[in-house]
């Protein structure tokens, strides 16, 4: 049997105060295991996103629990959550959010400054990924200078910096062109089978969909397995 | 419509323009209206101290007929009031309080028609006073006062042979008025805002208590509509006598003589054609051998004098010759040939008698006849003429009453003031003249009508004094600069504020077009004009400016009413002591908002220029992307400064220590470090290092290095402005009586009422005061002459274009090397030696740097117009600078030049006097014992310089403060662009914590970055501001002085930092990552 990365279990999850409740997640549940392909899929402001920053740690839960492989479910600090988000959490987004002060590697290096300093391995492994997405010769780059595809790789490699056991996307292709989103899902997926991280895309696309093993609807706030 | 849901969307960013909008016009309004009721309050104290007076007639030591008054008046149909003012002491028996400076008027019943507020009931003749001074005195109606006067005399004190035994007057009166200011109580002349104490006798009383029935020295008028009229009609109407010139029937013809003794030289010049001189003087001895005559008269004759009398000489004398009588001949047993010696006194510029002696020739000698039994040609020297016995005579020069004899005694009953002997015209002008004349008579052989009328064509009332002096005009002007002093202060103060609200203004409203490039990108892709889309928002800043400037209208009224509160009491200082009153000018609300609309406009239009020429692709990208720029051009420029300001501290051509040099250097050094500031944001931003949250930091600093400019920019200017207002800020009690100091080692300065008319350092002055020797023997007493002018320095609001004048023996200045100058002519020699001689016919004057430049706007070379009493104009040039002296308030100047200037001005008025730092309260308490009856008002002069260093001390509170609420709205700024920061930042802290980075470590990074905004803010303040203070020896000690502030201001700058970042991390930071 796999490993779990992240179990939730009977998670709910509003937003609102006491007079305007607004439901997000009902009754959600699911378990990642290590080498797990999984994509939710759903219509905007269905909770997709939600559910993404509740397995990361970045949203809390009203009812329901979720379990993270390698934290006590005791010790849910921000400082402990943040912790484990650094070394087993590696975020995509639609944007590609890189820092326009920072270079394209030190974009990548960037979640290792979190708690330790960039050592010369990590930028060795940095040049590496690039490489390993045809951009060895962009390192120094200034983001602006990097086409959209492009930005999205690098924003894709700051997420594999630390070899994180769980990748989660949310639309990672979502703001780019076909051949783009093209080049973007062949990555993940190279990237993802060299590692042997979890992968937990949130898309509208279906076809980025249908290359994982898994496929969840979230419809009516419910997450089911189609 | 648009215009207004825009502003309510973007309410948060926009309330932050809003409060700047408002600040700067609040303090704007609020600075001019100072000036505007110092204005009204000058206005409301003029009115009462001048009443309906318009224009004047001063007469400067001189007198004029009341006659002249009643004629002019009746011919011009102008309401006129003749005054005679004298100087005195008054106190009140009862209660022994005295006060030693007072003005007795002597007015008619015209002179209250002039009166703010006309009492139509009669008021009882007799003695009245000011409510001030029966406040001071406490007395009321009824009580009995005892008044001292100083004794006027169509004579000058200063004048050869003046007695000094009648130099007072005094009396003992009833009050029967107590004058209110509406009545005329608060009457003066002068625009000193100290307030006189006045006391008003009836003219005809004061002049017969002083004998001085029937002269005057003040004529008033009211409104004259026909000045040139007036003035055509003073010229026809003055007469000879109205100045103390006599013309009387001789037996030859006439002869003209002045009721002053000595007739001034501008009337021999015009009289010289068709009249002879005579110039008669007592001599103190003559001898020949051993054998001596005391005390006689002797006159010099004109040639046509001695042709006249053929009988007696047959040929004029020369130089070196002398007729005597044959009564000195027989006495000095000499005849023709021989030689004789007189001794007589010299007068000096310092009022001392110096004994000098003459040899003559004997040509002849002639008995008691004719010419020579001329009992007339002796002056009526009062003190001589008017005494029976030698005895009783009392010269105002040292008699040595034993020297005289019975034979002496008995030529005075035979033939009174009959000259002994005669000498030449020009030898007699030779030894005697000065500069009150160089005549006592002129004789001619025309008919007294006939020289009266030649000497009317001749001469002019401006000769002597009689000249219009527009003072309500002059009053207003003075009153008008004070009034403009006030308000470029206060503005200048507050300048600093009114910057950092622009600066504030301009950082937020770059930053909320910046908000705006998104939006604008859009409307031009749809097909916007940039004219259309920048007039948008260009309208919306208008409406914003509009809503602005009506609370900055409002705020305008609390900055005032805070303002003024603070000035009529804790800061009195800074206004002199006036009260302030009144409301806001409109005017003052229209400059103050008119000023703020335009500067915030031109702002805003700037920054919509400069948003338009960015690329409508560049505006629909994602903001802050990227651009490199080299560091090279701003370390240039940082070099260029610092380079400028070592050149500033070594070259600038001013005083060595001038603080201008110091201010000019510290600015280059804020600018250049602000320059390296900029360049190393733009070095850490293009710098690829090791990557770690330290670097990131750096990076997240350079990368709004603009802001963050503007914000160090101003809190640096907080710094340098509380480190170094506070190192010029002077302790009470701090001052020193070193040379070199501002009482220039002189520990006792002194004021008197009625003038000291010997030198007292000397043998007569002290046995005229009755000085004990002993008692003085370490002091010496600098004396100083004085006009009536008004005081220049801090202590009065009005802006006198003359301020008074202070004549002096300088040497000892010199000697000393007293007093610090900032600046002057001197490259070799002592400054004070550059009083001696005249500048292109220029009299050289110095005075303080702080009277001069600050008070009248004067500097080294200035020139300055003063018009005397002789209708004459005098330019005076400033030669010197003396820095933070207690001689602030006035211009120094050889004493010669003064009392060529004013030569009816008599006496000293003003002592230093230097102790050697040995028994210096015996030594006051002596000269206060013995100059008690002139009035005399000593003071520590360390305490009078304290008097004018609070004045300075209270506007650096005042900057001090101004520097805080700068503090305290760059502190706003701080905070407000820390959350704007944050809020513009939040999909990229959303992004670090999606990373891995807590929330903490999140708020350690954004509260670091602007931490050290801080710590560069005041590291670069710290240094300018002690480039400032290098000239001062207690730099370091200010530095310290100001630790306290310098660390409450860091910690308002954090704490504000760290709460908008307690504020703005609140919240979900996720949302910026969605996009949907």
């Amino acid at each position: 049997m796999s490993e779990s990365v992240v179990q939730l279990d009977g998670v709910c999850k509003h937003y609102g105060d006491g007079t305007t409740k607004r439901d997000v997640l009902k009754d959600v549940s699911l378990n990642v295991e290590v080498g797990d392909r999984l994509a939710v899929i759903g219509p905007s402001g269905s909770g997709k996103s939600t559910l993404l920053n509740v397995i990361a740690g970045l949203d809390s839960v009203d009812i329901g629990t979720v379990t993270r492989f390698g934290l006590e479910n005791a010790d849910h600090s921000d400082e402990k959550l943040a912790r484990w988000r650094n070394a087993h959490v590696g975020f995509i987004f639609q944007d590609h959010h890189l820092l326009p002060q920072c270079t394209v590697i030190e974009n990548i290096l960037m979640p290792i400054c979190a708690f330790a300093s960039v050592e010369e391995k990590d930028k060795q492994r940095a040049q590496g990924l690039l490489e390993q997405v045809g951009m060895s010769d962009r390192a120094g780059s200034w983001p602006h200078q990097l086409s959209g595809g492009e930005r999205q790789r690098v924003a894709v490699l700051r997420a594999l910096i630390l070899q994180p056991q769980l990748i989660l996307a949310d639309e990672p292709t979502g703001a780019l062109d076909e051949e783009n989103s093209e080049q973007i899902a062949d990555m993940l997926d190279s990237l993802q089978q060299d590692t042997g991280a979890a992968l937990l895309i949130v898309t509208h696309q279906r076809a980025l969909a249908d290359r994982m093993q898994r496929i969840f609807e979230l419809a009516q706030h419910q997450l089911r397995e189609l | 419509m648009n215009a207004w849901r825009s502003l309510l969307f973007y309410w948060r960013s926009q309330s932050i323009v809003l409060v700047g909008i408002a600040i700067a016009c609040a303090v704007l309004i609020g600075s001019l209206a100072v000036g505007d009721s110092a204005q009204q309050s000058m206005d409301y104290m003029r009115a009462k101290r001048l009443g309906q007076i318009d224009q004047a007639i001063i007469m400067q030591g001189r007198f004029i007929h009341d006659g002249f008054a009643k004629r002019l008046s009746e011919k011009t149909q102008v309401e006129l009031t003749a005054v005679l003012t004298l100087r005195g002491l008054v106190s009140n028996p009862s209660k022994q309080i005295k006060h030693p400076r007072i003005l007795v008027h002597g007015v008619s019943d015209s002179f209250w028609s002039f009166a703010p507020k006309v009492n139509k009931e009669k008021s009882e003749d007799g003695l009245a006073i000011n409510s001030a001074l029966a406040k001071y005195l406490q007395v009321e109606q009824g009580d009995e006062l005892v008044l001292r006067l100083e004794q006027p005399s169509l004579l000058s004190r200063d004048a050869p042979l003046t007695p000094d035994d009648d130099a007072l007057v005094a009396t003992r009166l009833s009050i029967a008025n107590i004058v209110d200011d509406q009545s005329f109580g608060a009457f003066q002349l002068s625009s000193s805002l100290e307030g006189t104490m006045n006391v008003f006798l009836p003219l005809s009383q004061l002049q017969d208590l002083t004998e001085m029935k029937p002269w005057v020295n003040q004529i008033f008028t009211k409104e004259i509509n026909d000045i040139a009229a007036f003035e055509r009609a003073m010229s026809e109407e003055w007469r000879l006598q109205d100045v103390g010139i006599d013309i009387v029937k001789t037996t030859s013809g006439s002869e003209l003589r002045s009721q002053r003794i000595f007739i001034d030289r501008f009337i021999g010049d015009h009289v010289a054609e068709s009249a002879s001189g005579v110039l008669g003087y007592m001599v103190n001895r003559f001898e020949a051998g051993d054998r001596k005559t005391p005390y006689s008269i002797i006159a010099g004759l004109d040639k046509p004098l001695f042709a006249e009398d053929p009988l007696q000489q047959p040929s004029a004398l020369n130089d070196n010759e002398i007729i005597i009588n044959q009564w000195l001949a027989d006495d000095l047993q000499v005849k023709a040939q021989d030689e004789v010696n007189i001794s007589y006194y010299e007068l000096q510029q310092n009022n001392d008698l110096v004994e000098r002696q003459r040899t003559f020739i004997v040509r002849d000698i002639c008995s008691i006849r004719g010419l020579a039994a001329d009992r007339s040609l002796m002056p009526p020297f009062p003190g001589l003429a008017d005494k029976d016995d030698c005895r009783e005579w009392d010269p105002g020069s040292h008699v040595e009453l034993d020297d005289i004899r019975d034979k002496d005694e008995a030529y005075w009953d035979a033939y009174r003031g009959t000259p002994k002997a005669f000498v030449s015209y020009v030898a007699a002008q030779d030894m005697w003249a000065n500069r009150f004349g160089n005549a006592t008579a002129f004789r001619s052989s025309l008919s007294p009508e006939q020289l009266s009328n030649e000497l009317r064509q001749k001469l002019h009332a401006e000769d002597f004094g009689i000249v219009l002096t527009p003072i309500k005009e002059l009053s207003e002007k003075a009153s008008a600069g004070g009034a403009r002093y006030i308000t470029s202060v206060f503005v200048s103060l507050n300048m600093f504020l009114v910057i950092a609200a622009f600066i504030l203004i301009t950082l937020f409203y770059s930053m909320f077009i910046e908000q705006r490039r998104r939006e604008s990108g859009v409307l031009f892709s749809l097909g916007f004009t940039w004219p259309h889309i920048t007039l948008r928002l260009f309208k919306e800043q208008c409406v914003l400016l509009i809503i602005g400037l009506l609370f900055g209208c409002l705020g305008a009224y609390v900055f005032f009413t805070l303002f003024s509160n603070q000035l009529s009491s804790t800061w009195s200082d800074a206004i002199a002591g006036a009260q302030l009153s009144g409301s806001i000018a409109p005017l003052s609300f229209i400059i103050g908002s008119v000023a703020t609309a335009a500067i915030v406009l031109g702002v805003c239009w700037y920054l919509l220029r400069r948003f338009r020429q960015v690329a409508s692709a560049d505006l629909l990208r994602l903001s802050s992307e990227k651009i490199v720029k080299s560091p090279m051009r701003l370390i240039v420029v940082a070099g260029i400064c610092f380079i400028m300001a070592i050149a500033a501290l070594l070259w600038l051509p001013l005083a060595p220590n001038d603080p201008i040099r110091f201010f000019v250097a510290a600015l280059l050094i804020l600018l250049s470090g602000l320059c390296v500031l900029a360049a190393l944001f733009r070095h850490l931003d293009s710098e690829h290092g090791p990557l770690n949250q330290k670097r990131l930091i750096a990076l997240n600093m350079s990368r709004q290095g603009r802001r963050h400019l503007l914000l160090i920019a101003m809190l640096a200017g907080c710094v340098f402005l509380i480190v170094a207002s506070s190192a010029f800020k002077m302790e009470p009690g701090s001052i020193s009586y070193q040379r070199t100091d501002g009482t220039g080692g002189f520990h006792l300065f002194g004021e008197v009422s009625l003038a000291v008319e010997k030198n007292i350092n000397t043998k007569p002055g002290q046995d005229l005061y009755a000085l004990d020797v002993e008692s003085l023997h370490s002091a010496h007493v600098v004396h100083m002459r004085s006009n009536n002018d008004d005081e220049a320095s801090c202590l009065n609001l009005n802006q006198s274009e003359t301020p008074r004048l202070w004549g002096l023996d300088w040497s000892y200045l010199n000697q000393q090397q007293a007093f610090p100058f900032m600046q002057s002519y001197a490259c070799t020699q002592s400054p004070w030696e550059l009083l001696k001689e005249k500048r292109e016919g220029r009299i050289p004057v110095i005075g303080d740097v702080n009277s001069l430049l600050w008070n009248l706007g004067k500097g080294l070379g200035s020139v300055l117009t003063y018009a005397t009493a002789s209708g004459e104009t005098y330019e005076l040039e400033i030669v010197g600078l003396l820095q933070d002296t207690m001689l602030q308030g006035g211009l120094l100047m050889d004493e010669q030049y003064f009392t060529e200037m004013f030569p009816h001005v008599h006496g000293y008025r003003f002592l230093m006097v230097d102790t050697n730092g040995q028994q210096t309260d015996a030594v006051a308490q002596h000269l206060s014992n013995g100059l008690q009856q002139l009035g005399l008002v000593l003071e520590d002069s360390a305490q009078r310089l304290d008097r004018y260093n609070a004045v300075r001390n209270t506007y650096i509170v005042i900057f001090q403060i101004i520097g805080a609420l700068g503090v305290a709205l760059a502190s706003v700024g701080l905070a407000a662009i820390v959350l704007r920061q944050i809020l513009e930042r939040r999909q990229e802290f959303a992004l670090l914590r999606a990373l891995g980075y807590s929330s903490t470590s999140l708020k350690r990074m954004i509260f670091l970055e602007h931490a050290w905004i801080v710590v560069l803010s005041l590291g670069i303040g710290i240094v300018a501001a002690l480039v400032a203070i290098l000239p001062l020896h207690n730099g370091v000690d200010s530095v310290l002085g100001a630790l306290i502030p310098l660390v409450l201001i860091a910690i308002v700058a954090l704490f504000s930092a760290w709460c908008a970042c307690q504020v703005a991390m609140r919240g979900s930071l996720l949302e910026g990552l969605r996009s949907e």
